[in-house]
């Protein structure tokens, strides 16, 4: 028998205004896992989630935490999840030690030890003034704070937001370590998947208010192929292929991000006579810019362009 | 909650202090105000004594409401940014403490911060040697009032950065209060204010407490906290009703005002003079003849009617002894005490009648200090309050530092400077009517007399308290009790009577009134009849006739069957009212309640169309329909902004407008299409997962 999900989304639409942000959303959330939740930017990651903890009304649709609906969740209910807002807002006439305990005061199971062992992992000293610190060291003491509560499930709204290469590492490290538990469930979104690649069990990605992709990195990697077409001459047009994410012609080649190649996808490039046609290997991060990015055809021609003058 | 409370008193407490501060030093500055030689100029009644004086009221007025204020946006609007905000709610405790504990450390501060500038200026006031005029508890009423009132602007505060929505929605909190401060400035009563104040304040508290649990939807808020906000909204149109009428007041009246006086000439003849928007326009004698004589012709007097030595105030009423007393607002220092003319003999002070007490105090000018009192036993010592007089007194200011001290038995002189009481020898047996002051110019100075009203006669004395004259009755007083003393010269007075104040209007309007004019001895020089002054022209304002016209019909009628109802259990008040309604007034009750009636059905109309376009649903339109016909324009008002507004679009499958918010088209029933799929998805289903559950 399943366990019962932790999350559960069921056809989530938001509408601000005339404008769509989430379109027909379902997901399903087991307990022990940990899912990346991926887009651009304005693709309603933040939305969701600020739906499924009941600070936003759905438009349509429903969405359950704990099997609890989301606009009513109960106190104990909220005591098991930790969430880690973007910004990492901290009151910064506070010091260390004042958050950890304003923040203790709200949950029963506030666990003391964690919330020290973050704190000094990030070089914390707890009469430190919240206001004073770096923003690495703020998301530090925020990435303690959502901890030490010892959450169930843990939603992370894109915590290495805005913190430079080496907080960001510094942070999604640490995190590495704390956050996975046996029992905790944890979605973590970002519009990075090297944020979360080396976290995630899974990820979901949101295009354009809906879910495009959900699973494993491994698949997504491995759904995901680039071609590089040499032509003797101009290529021709970018055909009408299936699961044609992004085309890129130059003066003599034509290069194609691909999504579910099928053998019939393979005949159809041979049928456009390349002079040489080779799968490249691709990294996860560019599949997933070409998997977000913009769809259709780019063109760079320096040959027409010297010929024209 | 200790701990919210804490974090909200920590956040915001350098505003309350600023608060404070600012508050304090401007009350203590309006308070000592423009100093003359002696101390405040401003001892006059009409300005308001000390803690009623009005630019310290007018300071308490504005200040506590502008702290509240601020101090509501403050606590809430910094934190607002929605991660913020969402960082402070995901906190295991019901959404609603969030409100409490925000509303108590905020109710703390704005009392800090508007309570202790109040109190230091009560012991400023109470202390002694600071203001020479006494201290009386009951006049801390008004600030205090102030204070109540600016707690109602904390919680519109808290309540207007809550609310999300149209801006026009967002601020009718602060319309609302407004709303409450128009009506408790206008009350009489300090303890219908408070009631309001405490109303108001436990609506906004609320209707706040449920904007916590969802800023943008009214519709998921507790269902009292609904009902708060739609009576907030409600009092927030009638508060923007109010603002408009006050600025609707330069439109000015439907016409000129027209009214028409006798006034008694420097010679002694009466005049009927005709008032156009207050300037005399025409008069003509007691035949009805025009002025022939252009130097005492009163066009040409105008404004100066002072001049022509009549008493215009009240003194006597036969048809039963009572002392009038103007009904005081409790922001008036006259409701708690009375001052009379500044004097200088022996040194500069001023007097002070208390009104609960009914004894005097005296103030010296110079040290600010307590300088006599008087009761019914005399003069005492500063800091003795005599025992004030038993009986119901009226004091009548004759000159300077002469008083008159009346009761229904007895008159008495008092001198404030020599500090002597002379009990007067009554021209008449009791009861006295009552008494006023009349004077004639002399070229060189003026001479006052005390005018008596007995039973039978009008008596006159000089400021020594010599009887001069007593000038019997030569008309029935009982009918024509409201009577006026002018003296024409040393040697004779005039005499006018105009119909009793309790004869109604209908009926005095139609009655003549007399002017006798006799000579100390009572004997008659001239006797005028003055007929019945032709009826005022009175045309409404602008403002008034619109406003009585877009009031809501129910509460129009409701307003009318309570006069009626309260009248026929027995209240006067309500049955004049009542009686109004329905008699001189009837054709105007019956114009309103058809404006008003008319007004609310076509909003009705409009609203029922405009809420059946938006795909409200049908209990929803009728709903509308009916609450807007009720309450007409402001119903209107809450319905514009208060009403839900489903956002729609065309439905793929018929085309018409269906509601984003519902699972099924309102039109042709059919469902959401499912995201066309782009041959781009990744899907691989977790074995924990049921298919159906994910695209």
């Amino acid at each position: 028998m399943n366990p019962s999900p932790v999350i559960e989304v069921d056809r989530l639409t938001k509408f601000y205004g005339s404008r769509e942000i989430v379109r027909d959303l379902s997901l399903t959330v087991p307990p022990g896992s940990i899912y990346g939740f991926l887009g651009r930017n304005g693709m309603g990651k933040t939305t969701t989630i600020r739906i499924l903890l009941g600070f936003e009304e759905p438009t349509r649709g429903s969405t359950r935490v704990f099997g609890e609906d989301s606009r009513k969740l109960d106190p104990a209910t909220r005591a098991r999840i930790g969430y880690l807002p973007e910004g990492h807002h901290v009151y910064g006439w506070m010091t260390v030690r004042e958050c950890g305990q304003f923040q203790a005061s709200f949950f029963p199971n506030w666990n003391q030890d964690v919330f020290e062992a973050v704190i000094t992992h990030f070089r914390l000293m707890p009469k430190m003034k919240a206001g004073h610190l770096s923003r690495g060291q703020r998301a530090g003491l925020c990435l303690a704070l959502t901890l030490a509560p010892e959450p169930e499930l843990l939603v992370l709204d894109d915590p290495a937001l805005g913190l430079d290469p080496v907080a960001r590492r510094s942070l999604l490290q640490s995190m590495l370590y704390v956050t996975r538990q046996p029992h905790r469930t944890i979605l973590f979104s970002s519009h990075l998947l090297s944020d979360v690649e080396r976290v995630a069990d899974r990820i979901i990605v949101l295009d354009g208010g809906t879910v495009r992709a959900d699973c494993t990195v491994d698949t997504f990697r491995q759904n995901l192929r680039h071609y590089v077409l040499t032509f003797r001459d101009t290529p021709p047009p970018t055909p009408a292929l299936p699961g044609l994410l992004e085309s890129f012609r130059t003066d003599r080649e034509l290069l194609l991000t691909l999504a579910n190649v099928h053998p019939e996808t393979e005949t159809l490039l041979a049928n456009l006579n390349p002079e040489s046609m080779e799968p490249v290997q691709m990294t996860l991060e560019d599949a997933f810019v070409s998997y977000v990015g913009e769809r259709g055809e780019k063109t760079f021609f320096t040959r027409d362009r010297a010929m024209a003058k | 909650m200790r701990t919210l409370v804490w974090k909200e008193l920590r956040e915001n407490i350098r505003w309350a202090l600023l608060g404070m501060l600012i508050l304090g030093a401007t009350e203590i500055y309006v308070l000592y105000g423009p100093r003359n030689e002696y101390g405040p100029s401003s001892y006059n009644t009409n300005d308001g004594i000390t803690l009623c004086n009005t630019s310290f009221l007018t300071v308490t007025t504005f200040g506590c409401a502008a702290i509240g204020l601020l101090l509501g946006l403050l606590q809430v609007l910094p934190e607002l940014k929605r991660d913020r905000w969402a960082a402070l709610l995901h906190r295991p405790v019901p959404r609603g403490q969030f409100f409490w504990g925000k509303a108590a450390a905020g109710t703390l501060l704005y009392l800090l911060a508007t309570g202790i500038p109040l109190i230091v200026s009560i012991c400023v006031v109470a202390t002694p040697g600071n203001f020479a005029a006494p201290f009386l508890p009951a006049m801390i009423r008004p600030g205090a009032m102030d204070l109540i009132a600016g707690l109602a602007y904390y919680f519109a505060g808290l309540l207007v950065a809550l609310q999300g929505g149209s801006i026009l929605l967002r601020i009718l909190p602060l319309f609302a209060t407004l709303h409450l401060s128009f009506a408790i400035l206008d009350e009489e009563l300090f303890r219908v204010a408070l009631e309001a104040s405490v109303a108001m304040i436990a609506v906004l508290c609320v209707a706040g407490w449920g904007a916590i649990y969802d800023r943008e939807s009214i519709r998921l808020r507790p269902w009292i906290s609904r009902i708060a906000i739609l009576v907030v909204v409600f009092y927030g149109a009638c508060g923007v009703g109010e603002l408009v009428k006050m600025m609707g007041g330069i439109a000015g009246r439907m016409g000129s005002q027209v009214f028409y006086r006798w006034d008694i000439l420097k010679d002694g003849q009466p005049a009927l003079l005709k008032y156009e928007d207050d300037v005399v326009v025409a008069s003509t004698d007691s035949h009805g003849r025009a002025f022939a004589d252009t130097k005492n012709n009163p066009i040409n007097i105008r404004r100066n009617i002072s001049y022509l030595n009549t008493t215009t105030p009240y003194i006597g009423e036969s048809h039963g002894w009572k002392p009038r007393f103007y009904r005081y607002s409790y922001r008036e220092s006259s409701l708690y005490l009375w001052s009379y003319g500044n004097f200088e003999y022996p040194e500069p002070g001023q007097w002070f009648r208390l009104r609960k007490e009914q004894s005097c105090v005296g103030f010296h000018l110079a040290d600010q200090r307590e300088y006599a009192t008087f009761g019914s036993l005399g003069f005492g010592l500063p800091g003795r309050h005599m025992p004030g007089f038993s009986e119901d007194i009226d004091l009548n200011e004759i000159s300077g530092c002469l008083l008159a001290v009346q009761s229904r038995d007895s008159l008495r002189l008092v001198d404030l400077a020599a500090q002597t009481i002379i009990p007067l020898q009554l021209a008449a047996p009791p009861p006295i009517y009552g008494t006023s002051n009349t004077w004639i110019d002399l070229g060189n100075g003026s001479k006052s007399f005390l005018a008596v009203a007995f039973q039978t006669g009008m008596a006159a004395y000089e400021e020594n308290g010599r009887l001069v004259a007593m000038l019997p009755y030569h008309h029935d007083v009982s009918r024509w009790g409201h009577l006026s003393l002018g003296a024409i010269t040393q040697d004779s007075f005039i005499l006018q009577y105009e119909p009793s104040e309790w004869i109604p209007g209908d009926q005095a309007r139609k009655m003549p009134s007399y002017a006798d004019l006799m000579d100390v001895h009572g004997n008659v020089l001239a006797s005028y009849t003055m007929s019945p002054a032709p009826p005022d022209v009175n045309p409404p304002l602008w403002k008034d006739w619109i406003g009585y016209r877009l009031k809501s019909p129910a509460l129009y009628a409701g307003e009318l069957l309570y006069r009626r109802i309260g009248g026929m259990l027995g209240s006067k008040r309500l049955r004049d009212a009542s009686t109004w309604d329905f008699g001189p007034h009837l054709q105007e009750t019956l114009s309103v309640a058809i404006a008003t009636t008319l007004v609310g059905l076509v909003l009705a109309i409009v609203t029922f169309f405009w809420a059946h376009r938006a795909h409200l649903t049908r209990a929803q339109v009728w709903g509308w329909t009916l609450l807007v016909f009720a309450l007409a324009l402001p119903g209107f008002v809450v319905f514009w902004l208060a009403g839900e507004r489903p956002r729609t679009i065309a439905c793929e499958s018929c085309a018409r407008p269906r509601r984003v918010d519902r699972r099924e088209c309102g039109q042709c029933g059919a469902g959401w299409s499912r995201p066309a799929p782009t041959g781009t998805e990744i899907f691989e289903h977790s074995r924990s997962e049921s298919p159906a559950a994910s695209l």
